[in-house]
């Protein structure tokens, strides 16, 4: 029976389309997170808003999925209360999310280092220092609920400041175990130059559930661009040190994340890097691909070497390709988001040697940017600019209210928006603008293959998918028809 | 006509399972992105990390 009574109803703003091929395509609504497979006759019912041609089953499904809405509902009304009900969960858990400098210096001098010559501040987080920042962090009880405290560990190199981390895992445990904080959790950025046995034991005793080490192509590249201060390179020692942690890590939360910096200088070479590392047993990992942008101090012609926006369609799915056939594990889809990162997240700090606080990793150092400090009796001293940072919203930017990718993108990257607009409070679009489409589709040949044709699957992927697992896993959730949904 | 939901997203609140537990998500341009769902176990997103 035809769809009745949908004068009510409207097509989500939020629903996208991706082609299968010529009469099939991939329903994608950023706002639900919903994904759907339809057919030509449906994507045009939705397309020209004639909802009554459709079945009266698929109306309540599409109901059920906010891939029709009711006609008054103001889908960005809709977001702003979801981002509400995000934010009033981080303050009242309450969650602190501190990111400490440990050090400015860098045992390497990368050309490509945002931070430039700010490596060359002096100063370190002494264990008084850090002290003090863990009064901070613990003044953030809300009455008896006592803070969750996520640390990350940054720099600079933030191994150098080894001393500094360890004192600072130590005293979370005790402030965990005193009751003074919930719980906490730790993650390191490091060059992983510098990871021991030391490090390993840390690990292992303490709330260490991350660690990002990068490496940046095969030996030479790689030691062309992380190099010593003293122009040394560092694979050999940074792969004895993944499979070091690989090795003798065993805090099951643990989860090492290989970080590979690509541009147009090194791409190519990005597949000899994941044959070498699949040679040495360690393409478990999961790899994630930074993009190097042109925010380098002293480069001011650098558009012709890093990927621009509209070049990531062209060489990201290559690179995705390249690691999964080997076996890594690579996270493309993308996710709905609240919040986009600790700028405008309430109770989140990059805080300094001097205990200056700063809003945003890449801002650090930068005293135009400093949004306050931490007192010696660990009480904040906010800059009026702290307000404007912890206030910017994604869903008062003109641009945003008219992006069907907001609840994706959720304004992008604020350092991104200074760049473009001159001012932190616009649009600074992530990588999702250019790259969602192909993320997706990706995602959805690795888990779902029998949407796709096997030649497609292996142009796109290397290969047929890996096992069947989740083939099952989907079968078995239409059976149980849990997703409510089946063929029509 | 068709329309076969794949994944079920789930924003209808706290109680429907949105996902609101971002603490360790950052920049996903500068630092992966560390599974939200790492604590409560209670999102529905569909993070390929774990």
């Amino acid at each position: 029976m035809k769809g009745k009574n949908t004068s009510q109803y409207k097509p989500s703003f939020y629903n996208l389309v991706i082609p299968l091929n010529e009469e099939k395509f991939i329903l994608f609504n950023t706002l639900r997170n919903v994904v759907a497979k339809i057919d030509r006759e449906t994507k045009e019912a939705l397309e020209t808003c004639s909802l009554e041609r459709l079945d009266n089953e698929i109306i309540t499904r599409m109901k059920e999925t906010g891939i029709i809405v009711s006609k008054n509902l103001n889908e960005l009304d809709y977001l702003k209360y979801l981002r509400m009900l995000h934010l009033m969960h981080i303050g009242s858990s309450p969650r602190v999310g501190v990111t400490l400098v440990m050090t400015y210096a860098c045992n390497l001098a990368c050309p490509y280092c945002y931070e430039g010559n700010k490596k060359t501040k002096e100063g370190l987080l002494t264990s008084k220092k850090i002290e003090t920042i863990l009064t901070f962090t613990k003044n953030h009880a809300q009455g008896d609920k006592k803070p969750l405290v996520h640390i990350s560990f940054y720099g600079g190199e933030p191994l150098l400041n080894w001393k500094g981390c360890k004192y600072a895992l130590k005293r979370l445990e005790e402030m965990k175990d005193n009751g003074e904080i919930q719980d906490y959790s730790t993650g390191f950025v490091t060059n992983g130059v510098l990871i021991n046995e030391d490090v390993i034991n840390a690990i292992n005793e303490y709330n260490v559930y991350s660690m990002q080490i990068t490496l940046d192509g095969p030996r030479d590249v790689h030691d062309k661009r992380r190099v010593k201060v003293n122009g040394e390179g560092t694979f050999d020692e940074i792969i004895e040190n993944i499979k070091l942690l690989k090795n003798e890590v065993n805090n099951e939360k643990f989860h090492l994340g290989l970080r590979i910096n690509v541009d147009k200088t090194n791409y190519k070479r990005i597949p000899e890097l994941l044959d070498f590392l699949k040679s040495e047993g360690l393409n478990d990992l999961l790899i994630s691909y930074g993009i190097v942008r042109n925010n380098i101090p002293y480069c001011s012609d650098c558009d012709a070497l890093v990927f621009l926006g509209r070049d990531l369609p062209e060489y990201l799915p290559f690179l995705w390709k390249e690691a999964y056939k080997r076996g890594f594990k690579i996270n493309t889809r993308p996710n709905i988001k609240l919040g986009y990162c600790v700028y405008d997240r309430p109770f989140g700090y990059v805080i300094d040697p001097e205990l200056k606080v700063y809003p945003c990793w890449e801002m650090v150092g930068d005293d135009k940017y400093c949004i306050g400090r931490i007192k010696e009796n660990g009480e904040f001293e906010s800059e009026p600019l702290y307000y404007t940072t912890k206030s910017r919203n994604p869903l008062d930017f003109e641009e945003c209210k008219s992006c069907k990718l907001l609840p994706i993108c959720m304004g992008g990257c604020a350092a991104e928006s200074i760049r473009r607009n001159g001012h932190p409070n616009g649009p600074g679009c992530d990588i999702n603008k250019y790259i969602w489409k192909e993320g997706l589709k990706f995602y959805l040949m690795k888990r779902y293959p029998h949407l796709f044709k096997d030649e497609e699957l292996k142009e796109t992927l290397g290969m047929l998918p890996r096992g069947n697992n989740n083939i099952l896993e989907f079968k078995l959730q239409r059976s149980g028809n849990t997703n409510g949904s089946e063929n029509t | 006509m068709e329309f076969e939901v794949i994944e079920k997203g789930s924003t209808e609140g706290i109680a429907g399972n949105l996902c609101i537990c971002d603490d360790l998500v950052v920049c996903n341009i500068k630092i992966f992105a560390i599974c939200p769902c790492v604590e409560g176990g209670y999102c529905t997103n569909y993070c390929e990390c774990h």
